[in-house]
């Protein structure tokens, strides 16, 4: 799990709808010590080869494919996204 | 003997063992299991079958004699052979060099930025033939070498050390029907047996042995990967080559496999420079020049720099990140098989001309080819993309080839020698 948290280079921190506002970043340690809270939800946002060719992957992500953030709208508003696109 | 052997293995084979192959050839022994192999010998038997064909008859079309292209004549033929070189050629290295980026990045130095390695390979391999032919060969035997290498030695440690515990059986059904169903794709493993050596060492070419020798290292690694990794893992893996090194000799595998998908990239980039600029130069020049024509030299390192280019600007506008470039590069490959196919049937009617013996043989592989083809292309899942990149493909193939046409024969017999240098 370290070794896919040290690859976490650029993490967006965002809520809701506020997708399109400049969101927050986090690093790694703060993803880790997320890990396993309830309502949290992991967006891999990585497109292509970008995501196919990576050999990290964090568990129970969820995968976006071509941009496609409607899966948001499944969670609760109240859930803490967080976006991994690097 | 030994050189001219390692030479033509590493040429044909410079697809057969890139990291695509290897996601390809994982998933499919994920789904399938060990049926997989069966699909691949049929691939390998159909591929050898068909650089027999290509390079050993005196009328194949690869001999020396048939290279000079013929104005009104070669048409499609030119057409199909520029679709099925030049897009593979822009298209794989965009995928492979991306792969090899995130490889070097994740695998050996982390602070190293992925794009900015991808970038240092591609110099390097224009490096290499902007030095001129004999570093070409030189350099694609090295990468060859390190990469069957770094493979052979992952498939003996996996296949040596004690096996796993059991796994799931296969959800696919077992037997030869989904075997013969596979072969399609087990025939795409093998494109490269078409290669024409740089020095023009086409008909010494032994490319049926080179496809033996990349279905024994395929086989091998796919059946160490079965007994480390457990199917549906391997099926599902988008770095199924990673799963399996690991799961064998974990961190040292690991780096064994990064060094073998580094050199395997620079091997299938620097191997369809060649096999473009081989195509691109038999259609523009022909085989009229003097072998010591300094201008011989000069168009495959300005090719080199033209489609390093074009690679360049693709991964600069991000291609690599669209879904749509698995489509494209699967589109190149039924290109390239399709041209395969186009020349198998060729030589089958110039042997039938010249009544000689194996005509039906050209005809039966040829018309094999062009069926798995059809197969792949109807069968796939997204065929509205695919056609939308191949039809385009072939138009503007055939408009160059076209061009090219026009302009050889308004040039006047005793210039055009001299003159199509300059096309």
């Amino acid at each position: 799990m370290n070794r896919i948290l040290s690859l976490v280079v650029l993490l967006l921190f965002c809520a809701g709808a506020a997708f399109a506002v400049e969101a927050p970043r986090m690093d790694k340690d703060e993803l880790k010590a997320m890990l396993g809270k309830e309502n949290l939800v992991i967006l891999d946002v990585r497109q292509g080869r970008d995501w196919s060719t990576s050999e990290f992957k964090i568990k129970d992500a969820i995968r976006v494919e071509n941009g496609d953030l409607s899966i948001a709208e499944k969670h609760s508003k109240d859930s803490t996204f967080v976006l991994y696109c690097a | 003997m030994i050189r001219s052997f390692l030479l033509s293995v590493s040429f044909s084979l410079c697809w057969t063992l890139s990291p695509d192959v290897l996601v390809l050839l994982g998933n499919g022994f994920g789904r399938h299991g060990k049926d997989f192999a069966l699909a691949l010998l049929a691939g390998a038997v159909l591929s050898a079958a068909a650089a027999r064909i290509i390079h050993r008859h005196p009328a194949a079309p690869a001999a020396e004699q048939e290279r000079e292209p013929r104005p009104g004549t070669g048409f499609f033929t030119a057409t199909l052979n520029l679709a099925g070189a030049l897009s593979p050629a822009f298209l794989l290295p965009t995928g492979m060099l991306v792969t090899a980026g995130f490889t070097f990045n994740e695998t050996f130095v982390y602070w190293f930025p992925n794009f900015a390695f991808s970038y240092l390979l591609l110099l390097l391999v224009v490096a290499v033939h902007l030095a001129g032919e004999r570093a070409v060969l030189a350099a694609q035997q090295v990468f060859f070498l390190l990469t069957a290498s770094c493979l052979l030695l992952l498939c003996l440690a996996g296949l040596l050390t004690a096996p796993a515990p059991p796994q799931e059986e296969p959800a696919a059904p077992a037997g030869i029907g989904p075997a013969l169903a596979l072969t399609p794709l087990a025939m795409l493993f093998f494109l490269g047996y078409d290669q024409q050596l740089p020095n023009g060492e086409g008909k010494q070419l032994q490319s049926g042995a080179a496809v033996g020798v990349g279905f024994l290292l395929l086989a091998l690694w796919g059946l160490a990967s079965l007994q480390h990794v457990p199917q549906q893992r391997l099926a599902e893996s988008s770095v199924p080559y990673v799963a399996a090194a690991r799961a064998i000799l974990d961190q040292t595998g690991r780096f064994v496999m990064g060094i073998a998908v580094i050199s395997g990239t620079c091997g299938v980039v620097s191997g369809l420079f060649s096999l473009a600029s081989g195509v691109v130069r038999r259609l523009l020049v022909g085989s009229r020049q003097g072998p010591d024509d300094p201008r011989q030299s000069l168009h495959p390192k300005i090719q080199a720099i033209l489609m390093a280019l074009a690679v360049a600007l693709f991964m600069a506008l991000g291609l690599a990140g669209s879904d749509r470039l698995e489509i494209w590069i699967f589109g190149a490959l039924l290109l390239w098989l399709l041209s395969v196919g186009a020349s198998c049937v060729t030589a089958g009617q110039r042997l039938h001309r010249q009544q000689v013996g194996y005509a039906s043989l050209g005809y039966a592989i040829g018309g094999l080819i062009l069926a798995a083809v059809a197969y792949l292309a109807f069968t796939y899942p997204e065929q509205e993309k695919l056609f939308g990149f191949c039809v385009p493909v072939l138009i503007a193939s055939g408009l160059l080839a076209a061009i090219l046409d026009r302009v050889w024969q308004k040039i006047p017999s005793g210039n055009k020698h001299h003159k199509r240098r300059h096309l």
